[in-house]
C-alpha cells in the first residue's frame, strides 16, 4: 500500500491503521467467499451422519440429476444478477419454452416431430422473451423486477393459449430415453448441465459480455462513463439468459415427459435462493456461476436430506424462503443500496 | 455541494409533489385515462355483447371488483411508499385457509382472526424488509414462501371445503342488502376509510413523503422505518381480508388460490396511475384501476378468452402502465 497512514480523500484522517483495517476486511471477505462451500460440506456431513445412504453412488447421482435443471436456470439468472438486475419471469419463460418444445417434438396434440430441433426452437423463443425483458428494462427504463414480473405473466398467458388446457404428452421415446439415460453411470441431464456451467464460466471469465456484466453490476454509472454501451449489453445479457432458460424449459419437459404450464412452479424461488446462497450479491458485481453451482447443490442437498429424513415435504417452500432471507441478510452489501425500496 | 444542500434542494420538490396530489390538483390530463378507461371499455363490451350490462353480470363484476378493491387498497399504500409487496398471494391463500379451518369452531370471528393474523404477518414482512435491510420485493418474495408453507401445513397440502353446517357463518358476504351484496358494502366502507386515512391522517401525508423522497422525509423527522412497518401490516391485513371474503364465495380454501392476485392487484394500482416509483397517485386512482381490470377481465371472458390466457393481457397492461407513470427523474440507475 503506497499511502501508508496518510489520509486521503477516501480515507478518514482518524483512521490510523489503514493496513490492519485492510487486512481485516480481506480476511472477512475471504471467509465470506468460502462460507457457502463450508455450509455445503457441513450440510452434507450432518445429513450423512444421520442417513449413511446419503453418500451412496445412486443417491449422489440422484442429487446430480435433481440439480441439473436448477443449475441451468441458475447459470442464466447469475448473469442477470451480476449485472445488477433481476429476472422474475423465470417461471413464465420455463412454462412457455416447455410447451413450445413439447408441441414441436412428436406429441399427443399435433403431427410435429422436429426431434432435437425443438430444443433449439425453445432456446430461440426463450432468447426472444429475454430480449423483450432487456428492452423493457434497459430502453424503457422500467425497473427490471417490474418489467420481468409483467413478462412472467404475459409468457404464462401465452403458454396457456398454446397448450389449450390439456397436458402435451411427449411421444418421442428415443429423445426421452436419451435425455433421461446415463453415460458411464452419470445422468445425461447432469452432463448437459455441467456443460452449460462450463460454458457459463467461459463467458463470465473470458468474454466481453461476462466482463461487462461485472462492470455494469459493480457501478452502472461508472461503467457508462468508461464507455461501455450498458443498454446494449443489458439487453444482450437478458437475451442470453432467456436462451439458457429456454434450454432449461426444454430439458425440464423432456425429464417430466409432458408439457404443462405449471412446469416452472417454484423455480423462481428456488433459483433466486440458490444464486444468493451461493454468494452472488443481489446488488450486482460480485459472484459467478461457480458460486451458483455451490448454491444449487446446497439447496438440492437440503431437499434430498429432507426426503431421506422423512421430513414433511410441505415445509420445503418455507425452508427455501427462510434460507433466502437469511442469505440476503448476511450477504447484502448495504453500502450499495442508497435508499431501501 | 454538501449533503445538506442536496437535501434542501430536494425538499421543495417533495412538497410540490405532495401539493400536486392534494385537493383540486388531483384532476389533471394524466388522470383522464383512469376516468375514461372504464367507461370506454364498458361501451365497447356492451356494444359487442348486450348481455354484458345485464343485472346478474353487473352484480358479478361488482363482487369481483369489491374483492380486488380490498386487495388493491393495501397494495396502493405500499406502492405509494415506493415499496412493493409480493407476499399478497400467499397471504390471500392464508386468509382463505384461516376462515375455512376456524369457522367450525369460532364462527364469524374467523374473519376477525384472519385479518388480525394477516396484519401480524404483514408486520413481520415489514420487519424483515426494514430490520434486515432487504429490498422489499425480495423480502416479501422470501416471506411469501414462509406464509404459503404456514397455509399448506394448516390444510396438510390439500384443498379444504367448509362444512355445510357452517355455511350460514360465511355466506353473509354474498347476502344482498337492498340488492347489493355485503362484500361490496365491506369494500366500500374500507375504501372510504382508506381515503380518509390517505388525505386526512399523518400516515397519509407520510406515505407521500416517504414515496416522493425517502431521504428528505427522514431528515425532516419522519420515522420512516416505523411507518413502513405499519403500512406493510395494513397491506397484510388487506391481503388476508381479501382471502377471507373470497372463502365466503367459494365456500372452501386452497393455499395456492392467491397466486394470480399478486399481478392483478399490482395491475389495478399501476393502471390506475399510481407510479411504481412512489409518491404519486392514490386510492382514488386505484378505484379506476380496479374498474378497468374488472371490466376488462369480464369482457374478455365474454369474448371467450380463457381467464388464464388473460394473464397475457394483464401482464402487458402492467408493463405499459408502469412505463407511462414512472418518474424517471428520480433514479438515474434503474435496477
Amino acid at each position: 500500500m503506497a499511502n501508508k497512514g496518510v489520509p486521503t480523500a477516501t480515507q478518514p484522517a482518524g483512521d490510523r491503521s489503514p493496513r490492519t483495517a485492510q487486512t481485516g476486511r480481506s480476511l472477512g471477505s475471504r471467509l465470506r467467499e468460502f462460507a457457502p462451500m463450508v455450509m455445503l460440506l457441513l450440510t452434507c456431513a450432518i445429513i450423512s451422519a444421520f442417513e449413511p445412504s446419503f453418500l451412496e453412488w445412486t443417491n449422489l447421482m440422484n442429487i446430480a440429476e435433481a440439480s441439473a435443471v436448477p443449475l441451468v436456470v441458475g447459470v442464466a439468472l447469475t448473469f442477470v444478477v451480476i449485472s445488477g438486475s433481476i429476472d422474475l419471469s423465470i417461471e413464465g419463460v420455463l412454462a412457455l419454452c416447455a410447451i413450445v418444445c413439447s408441441l414441436l417434438v412428436a406429441n399427443s396434440h399435433n403431427g410435429m416431430a422436429l426431434g432435437v430441433w425443438a430444443v433449439v426452437v425453445a432456446c430461440i423463443v426463450g432468447a426472444a422473451v429475454g430480449w423483450l425483458n432487456g428492452v423493457l428494462h434497459a430502453r424503457f427504463g422500467i425497473p427490471s423486477f417490474m418489467a420481468t414480473l409483467g413478462v412472467w405473466f404475459a409468457a404464462l398467458g401465452l403458454a396457456f393459449v398454446l397448450y389449450g388446457g390439456q397436458p402435451v404428452v411427449i411421444e418421442d421415446k428415443a429423445l426421452l430415453s436419451r435425455v433421461t439415460g446415463d453415460i458411464a453411470g452419470v445422468p445425461v441431464l447432469a452432463l448437459i448441465a455441467w456443460t452449460v456451467l462450463g460454458l457459463g464460466y467461459y463467458v463470465q471469465r473470458w468474454t466481453r459480455l461476462g466482463r461487462y456484466a461485472y462492470a455494469i453490476g459493480g457501478d452502472e454509472v461508472l461503467a457508462e462513463t468508461a464507455g461501455i454501451p450498458i443498454r446494449r449489453y443489458k439487453v444482450l445479457i437478458f437475451a442470453a439468459a432467456g436462451a439458457v432458460l429456454g434450454l432449461a424449459g426444454a430439458l425440464n419437459v423432456l425429464l417430466v415427459g409432458a408439457g404443462d404450464t405449471t412446469i416452472g412452479n417454484g423455480e423462481l424461488f428456488q433459483t433466486v435462493s440458490a444464486v444468493v446462497v451461493g454468494g452472488t450479491a443481489i446488488t450486482g458485481g460480485v459472484g459467478g456461476v461457480l458460486n451458483t453451482f455451490v448454491g444449487v447443490l446446497l439447496i438440492t442437498v437440503i431437499d434430498n436430506g429432507m426426503i431421506l429424513g422423512g421430513i414433511n415435504p410441505l415445509i420445503e417452500t418455507g425452508v427455501k424462503g427462510a434460507v433466502l432471507i437469511l442469505a440476503l441478510a448476511v450477504s447484502l452489501d448495504r453500502s450499495k443500496i442508497a435508499v431501501l425500496k | 455541494v454538501t449533503p445538506g444542500e442536496k437535501v434542501r434542494e430536494r425538499l421543495p420538490r417533495a412538497a410540490s409533489v405532495r401539493a400536486l396530489n392534494v385537493g383540486l390538483g388531483r384532476i389533471q390530463n394524466d388522470a383522464l385515462v383512469p376516468i375514461l378507461g372504464p367507461i370506454l371499455l364498458l361501451v365497447v363490451f356492451a356494444a359487442s355483447e348486450p348481455r354484458f350490462l345485464s343485472t346478474p353480470n353487473l352484480q358479478n363484476m361488482g363482487v369481483d371488483a369489491a374483492l380486488l378493491m380490498v386487495l388493491a387498497t393495501g397494495t396502493t399504500y405500499v406502492i405509494l411508499m415506493g415499496a412493493i409487496d409480493l407476499s399478497l398471494g400467499a397471504l390471500f391463500g392464508l386468509g382463505q385457509v384461516l376462515v375455512a379451518m376456524l369457522v367450525p369452531d369460532v364462527g364469524l370471528w374467523s374473519f376477525g382472526v384472519a385479518v388480525a393474523l394477516g396484519g401480524c404477518a404483514g408486520v413481520v414482512n415489514g420487519l424483515v424488509h426494514v430490520g434486515l435491510r432487504i429490498p422489499s420485493f425480495l423480502a416479501s418474495l422470501g416471506m411469501a414462501g414462509v406464509w404459503l408453507t404456514v397455509a399448506l401445513l394448516m390444510t396438510d397440502g390439500t384443498n379444504v371445503s367448509i362444512p355445510v353446517d357452517d355455511w350460514p357463518n360465511v355466506q353473509w358476504v354474498a347476502e344482498p342488502v337492498l340488492g347489493v351484496p355485503k362484500s361490496i358494502i365491506v369494500a366500500a366502507i374500507l375504501l372510504a376509510g382508506a381515503i380518509v386515512i390517505e388525505r386526512r391522517s399523518t400516515l397519509g401525508s407520510y406515505l407521500y413523503a416517504i414515496g416522493a423522497n425517502e431521504e428528505a422525509a427522514r431528515v425532516s423527522g419522519v420515522p420512516v422505518e416505523r411507518y413502513k412497518i405499519i403500512v406493510f401490516g395494513l397491506a397484510g391485513a388487506a391481503s388476508t381480508g381479501g382471502g377471507a371474503l373470497s372463502a365466503g364465495t367459494v365456500l372452501g380454501a386452497s393455499p395456492t388460490s392467491g397466486n394470480p392476485f399478486v399481478l392483478i392487484a399490482i395491475a389495478a394500482v399501476v393502471v390506475g396511475g399510481t407510479a411504481l416509483s412512489g409518491g404519486i397517485g392514490g386510492i382514488g386512482r386505484t378505484v379506476a384501476g380496479v374498474a378497468i381490470i374488472t371490466i376488462l377481465g369480464h369482457g374478455l371472458t365474454y369474448l371467450g378468452i380463457d381467464p388464464f390466457a388473460q394473464q397475457l393481457v394483464t401482464g402487458a397492461l402492467v408493463i405499459v402502465a408502469v412505463a407511462a407513470t414512472m418518474d424517471r427523474s428520480k433514479r438515474f440507475v434503474t435496477k
